[in-house]
């Protein structure tokens, strides 16, 4: 009896269940949404990939709304199945807005368990409309064009590996400033292009870019790149072309001046003087390199002193080692007091498969 | 003394209605004896020879006239007497003296070892056993010419007769096993027991578990290979399924294929047999639960992918499946019942027809046919019949689960699962051994199929750093 | 009353997962949050000074010998961290992975899995242990993919630690301690009776504490101070922010990795007071059925935010006098017991 009677209680109680059930055809993954305005009237656009909505068209939704959950509920009005944003590919803020507060922005996606940490940030020149627009001419790669593009630069050292999770980390540290990828539409064939990395002053973009050589360098200088770090001049009207194999990085510090030292190993790739085994020939080359490579370094230096935007990270190591230069809260007034050089030695350790 | 009336009266009474019964009055000097036998279980030509010794020996008036290579001289009673009709022998009665001697020639029907259908094997022997219990000691003694191997023989089943059969090696056997084997051997009250099924039913330790607490084999090398590794054989008459225990979850997915090939090649599939017995159990819950609870763990390109395939099925995927699985079973089903031949074509119909029409028609989504079918692979790759049974009867539960609960309905049953699994035992052995209880340096055995002789070395010649080449060698 | 027995080995898995289970998602951030930087060091510290405590359990263990009342008193104490646990577990579940099914039905099903394997043999729960192993292995690897993100700088400037610090640090980290007294319970089962030497106790405390020191290290140096001041589950985060192309959302294992954790951990607290009930009482299958709904229906008050918090914190009270001050008043209760005993 006592088995009978619990094994119907089981019943009725697990009867009633699938609380959480949320089944897959019923939902409307979005890869990509795009904010402009300001909080308290935002507008967004959200892309819908056709195969989601099990027609072959690509769509996207223009909402209007006070903040990013108020603009989540809006679409969903919209779209006959639910819309869930945990595979967001990447999220683009158009400039004016990035000027505003950037956390403002993120918050919801930190909050909901739900959501995926590992989408991209791109800050765009202007109205971002046209850039989700775009997804209409991605074909199939619509899921994941802008995080690809993304991906492909850091590759290329151009970008940071910067996500979602690490954007909030360095938006609550004060110690570090973010830099994320700043993209346009090409005036010339409207494609969305990247222009460099946008640079923000705690929590706000400053208005300020670097240009993706610019940026390059940065990377350099972070002693952060990807898997190649390409860089072209020209010496002498004879183009060089080099990658940097390693990268070797000290610092010193004499009160607030600090000088960068950089020992980088490059690999030629494009030198059409050849006869690099010649000593003198190299060692020019070198100084070539070296010269115009710390005279850049210097220019990044400065743009990234005139925007307050301490994307090196100065103020982490400043933290850890310097307590004397370091204080809480005060950072953000400390960092344009500090002289910075940056001072490169470069070493011709290959040439490719030509002397 | 037995009295003549008793005897006739007794044989009236239970033999009157078999017309192979055969008693004949016989006078051997002057004395009346009664040869009884059943005509369709002796050859008439070998016991006419014992017979005609026996009654030379008997005339001559030797002492021990009933003792000859093929017989027994015993004093009767009619429990005996009957047993040994039963059995086939011939008994000759002798009413004066109250003795009787048996003639133990029974000619008992029995099929050559052909390699058995339900466990084959690549390489290796393709012998298998027999519904004669004799042709499988036979067989077992071929393989393993040993004075250890212990035979014990108990009479069960008050109306069957049923001869149960124990083998071990004296030397090897789990000891406290083998007691309490004997003990349960000994409880069992049963009129007719004729099968091995039977039996294991009286032997096992916990009879609702789902999982087989014997192994069966029809495989001589198999049987041999546990009766050396300490385990107990039992055979019921008449079947050829050797029952062997006490046995552990990891001996399931042991085949005698593992020995027969490689090191690394055994190794390699032994581990994939391990990985089906996951698959079969969660592959389908796993599937469920992803799709109607946590899609977001999909990659974006995957879940398009999933989310195209499931978007025009009408039922939600725990009835998409049990359907699938339904039909699964029924193919199965169908194609045993049917002769060889005829059963491959029902598993194409069923499998590539059935399966590419529902598709079609819309019932179950492509996905979800991959799923229940390479789960219904997975299922297969187990080298023992019960264990596959058992494996394909458990994903019901998980499925269920998964539908209600998720991943956390699939977390609490594999927990539930693991507990039932600990707390089971085979002959009071633990079930889940090496793992439970833990012994980390046996574990490997477990997944790989280490060289069967690695202590010893093959040539001590090129080198001599080894210790044990270095001792030999000195 | 049946007899049992374990193995060293059985013992120090059985304490591993009874002191790491539930709580070895939220230590990391407790402890950072108390004591910054520094926490690894305190940390070390505080696990040496259970290194010395559990010697002193294992050299006086023969002392420790519980009347009735000392023995109801250490159930109570074991079934209220049990409470405490299922609420937390229901309540990172709810955040996590399950927003809409009932409370009462996911506690119930954990403690269904708690109720049947303490009605089962004793193996069962000295074992069971046994199954989180991989797991254990599984998640250090998933820890391992996050070592490319760790930023070195984080971990300085350490080794200036104020008394401050030092007040709530060691607070904090005595969570990673709770259900030391667990070794005195099992100690005098241990087999043969053998003695269990200072070099394995310290083995099984550097492991723990390797533990629980690279989880802190881990989230000391991928996460920024202010972000981990917002995130009480650290390790979770952590995991979610990892990319594996095939698989999205980490965390969710990971979840149920943890849930598995918890639970058997559970199933040890509970097993722990069972076995002390069995020692007072022959009969103990109704109390078994008793306490376990007791305990499902107990956590059921306190799965709100703050009470999950609080009803942690207390625990950090229990564990000062349970882990720590009573079993040595009672040590030296039964010391001095066995002094006037030889004396007569």
């Amino acid at each position: 009896m006592k088995k009978k009677f619990s094994i119907i209680l089981l019943v009725t109680v697990l009867l009633s269940g699938c609380w959480d059930e949320r089944l897959n055809k019923n939902i409307v993954s979005v890869p990509m949404v795009a904010f402009d305005g300001e909080v308290g009237h935002l507008k967004g656009y959200y892309g819908l990939p056709g195969k989601q909505r099990n027609t072959t068209e690509y769509s996207y939704i223009t909402v209007d709304g006070t903040s990013i959950e108020d603009l989540r509920q809006k679409v969903d009005l919209q779209v006959n199945e639910g819309i869930d944003l945990s595979k967001l590919s990447s999220i683009l803020i158009s400039d004016e807005l990035a000027e505003k507060e950037l956390y403002h922005l993120l918050d919801q996606y930190y909050r909901n368990a739900r959501n995926r940490l590992n989408t991209y940030l791109l800050v765009t020149e202007g109205d971002p409309e046209p850039f989700i627009k775009f997804g209409e001419k991605m074909g199939d790669d619509v899921n994941n064009y802008y995080s690809e593009l993304v991906q492909g630069f850091i590759h290329k050292s151009v970008f940071p590996n910067i996500d979602l999770q690490l954007a909030c980390s360095y938006l609550m540290d004060e110690a570090i400033d973010l830099t994320l990828p700043y993209v346009k539409i090409s005036s010339e064939n409207g494609v969305p292009e990247v222009v460099g990395l946008a640079l923000f002053d705690g929590q706000k973009f400053t208005g300020k870019t670097l240009n993706h050589v610019e940026s390059l360098l940065l990377q350099v200088m972070k002693d952060k790149i990807g898997k190649y770090a390409n860089v072209s001049y020209i010496d002498n009207e004879v183009p060089v072309s080099f990658r940097i194999n390693r990268i070797k990085r000290m610092m010193k510090w004499e009160g607030t001046t600090i000088t960068i030292d950089y020992r980088l190993k490059v690999g030629i790739m494009e030198y059409y003087e050849n006869h690099l085994l010649d000593e003198n020939r190299k060692k020019k080359l070198e100084k070539f390199i070296q010269e115009k490579m710390t005279s850049d370094m210097e220019k990044v230096v400065e743009i990234l002193h005139e925007s307050n935007t301490d994307a090196l990270g100065i103020g982490r190591i400043a933290r850890a080692f310097h307590p004397d230069v370091f204080k809480e809260k005060k950072w953000k007034e400390i960092y344009p007091t500090l002289t910075i050089i940056p001072k490169v030695q470069v070493e011709i350790t290959d040439t490719g498969v030509l002397d | 003394m037995v009295s003549y009336k008793e005897i006739v009266e007794s044989l009236e009474n239970e033999f009157s209605q078999a017309f192979d019964f055969i008693a004949k009055e016989l006078v051997w000097n002057e004395e009346h004896v009664i040869l009884c036998y059943y005509s369709t279980m002796i050859d008439t030509a070998v016991v006419m020879e014992q017979l005609q010794t026996i009654q030379r020996k008997f005339e001559a008036g030797e002492a021990e006239y009933g003792q000859t290579a093929f017989s027994e001289e015993m004093t009767f009673t009619i429990k005996q007497f009957r047993e040994s009709i039963c059995n086939g022998e011939t008994v000759i009665v002798f009413p004066k003296t109250d003795k009787m001697i048996r003639i133990l020639l029974p000619k008992i029907a029995s099929r050559e070892p052909s390699s058995p259908e339900n466990e084959y094997v690549v390489r290796g022997g393709h012998d298998g056993f027999v519904e004669n219990l004799d042709v499988n000691i036979n067989l077992i003694r071929k393989k393993l010419k040993s004075p250890d191997l212990k035979i014990e023989k108990h009479t069960i089943g008050a109306k069957s007769n049923t001869t149960v059969s124990i083998i071990y090696l004296t030397t090897k056997v789990d000891n406290e096993a083998l007691k309490v084997l004997k003990a349960r051997l000994d409880r069992i009250e049963a009129e007719m027991i004729y099968s091995s099924g039977q039996l294991e039913d009286y032997l096992e330790d916990v009879i609702w578990s789902p999982f087989p607490q014997f192994l069966n084999t029809e495989r001589p090398d198999r049987a041999v290979a546990n009766l050396v590794d300490g385990k107990i054989i039992i055979f019921s008459d008449s079947d050829p399924t050797a029952l062997i225990g006490p046995i552990t979850l990891f001996t399931f997915y042991e085949s005698p294929d593992d020995f027969n090939g490689r090191v690394l090649v055994g190794s390699f599939y032994r581990l994939v047999r391990l990985a089906s017995f996951f698959t079969a159990i969660f592959l389908p819950a796993f599937y469920i639960a992803v799709v109607s609870f946590h899609f977001e763990i999909m990659p974006i390109d995957l879940g398009e992918q999933v989310k195209s395939s499931v978007a025009n099925i009408p039922f939600r995927p725990i009835f998409e499946a049990l359907l699938l699985e339904l039909l699964i079973e029924l193919i199965r089903e169908a194609s045993i019942r049917l002769p060889s031949p005829i059963g491959q074509t029902i598993g194409v119909v069923g499998g590539l027809v059935i399966g590419d029409a529902i598709v079609a028609a819309g019932l179950a989504s492509n996905l979800m046919v991959i799923v229940v079918a390479s789960t219904a692979l997975a299922s297969f790759v187990v080298p023992s019949v019960e264990m596959n049974t058992t494996v394909r009867l458990l994903r019901f539960p998980f499925m269920v689960l998964a539908s209600m609960f998720g991943f956390f309905g699939i977390v609490i049953g594999s927990m539930l699962l693991f507990i039932h699994l600990l707390n089971l035992q085979s002959l009071n052995r633990p079930y889940l051994s090496p793992i439970i209880p833990f012994e980390p340096t046996k574990i490997k055995s477990i997944f790989f199929r280490l060289p069967y002789y690695k202590q010893v070395p093959q040539q001590r010649n090129f080198y001599l750093f080894s210790k044990k080449g270095k001792k030999k060698h000195d | 009353m049946t007899k049992w027995t374990l193995s060293n080995k059985q013992l120090f898995l059985f304490l591993f997962i009874l002191q790491t289970g539930t709580v070895f998602i939220s230590v990391q951030s407790r402890v950072i949050k108390a004591a910054e930087q520094n926490s690894w060091l305190i940390f070390i510290a505080v696990s040496l000074f259970h290194l010395f405590i559990l010697h002193i359990f294992n050299k006086y263990y023969k002392y420790f010998q519980l009347n009735k009342f000392e023995k109801w008193l250490y159930q109570i104490y074991w079934y209220t961290i049990v409470v405490t646990f299922l609420a937390y577990i229901d309540f990172i579940l709810e955040v996590w992975a399950f927003p809409q099914t009932p409370a009462y039905i996911v506690i119930s099903l954990m403690v269904i899995v708690s109720l049947y394997a303490n009605l089962s043999k004793y193996a069962v729960a000295l074992n069971i242990s046994v199954i989180l192993i991989p797991f254990i292995v599984i998640f250090l690897a998933m820890l391992s993919l996050a070592t490319k993100d760790l930023i070195w700088t984080n971990l300085f400037p350490f080794g200036q630690i104020d008394s401050k610090q030092w007040i709530d640090g060691v607070g904090q980290t005595m969570y990673a301690f709770i259900g030391i007294e667990a070794f005195l319970i099992l100690r005098p089962f241990v087999e043969d009776k053998k003695e269990l030497k200072f070099r394995s106790i310290a083995l099984y405390q550097l492991i723990l504490t390797l533990f629980f020191v690279i989880t802190i290290l881990y989230v000391l140096l991928f996460f920024s101070l202010e972000e981990i001041k917002i995130i009480p589950v650290t390790i979770m985060y952590l995991l979610k922010s990892q990319e594996i192309t095939f698989l999205q959302r980490l965390d969710l294992f990971f979840t149920y990795i943890w849930m598995t954790w918890s639970v058997i951990s559970v199933v040890l607290f509970m097993f722990l007071g069972l076995s002390l009930y069995k020692t007072m009482y022959t009969r103990s299958i109704k109390f078994t059925v008793f306490i376990h709904f007791l305990v499902s229906i107990l956590p059921l008050f306190l799965i709100t935010r703050e009470l999950v918090k609080k009803s942690h914190d207390i625990l950090m009270y229990g564990h000062y006098f349970f882990g720590l001050l009573f079993p040595l008043f009672i040590m030296l209760k039964g010391w001095r017991k066995s002094l006037r005993e030889k004396k007569v």
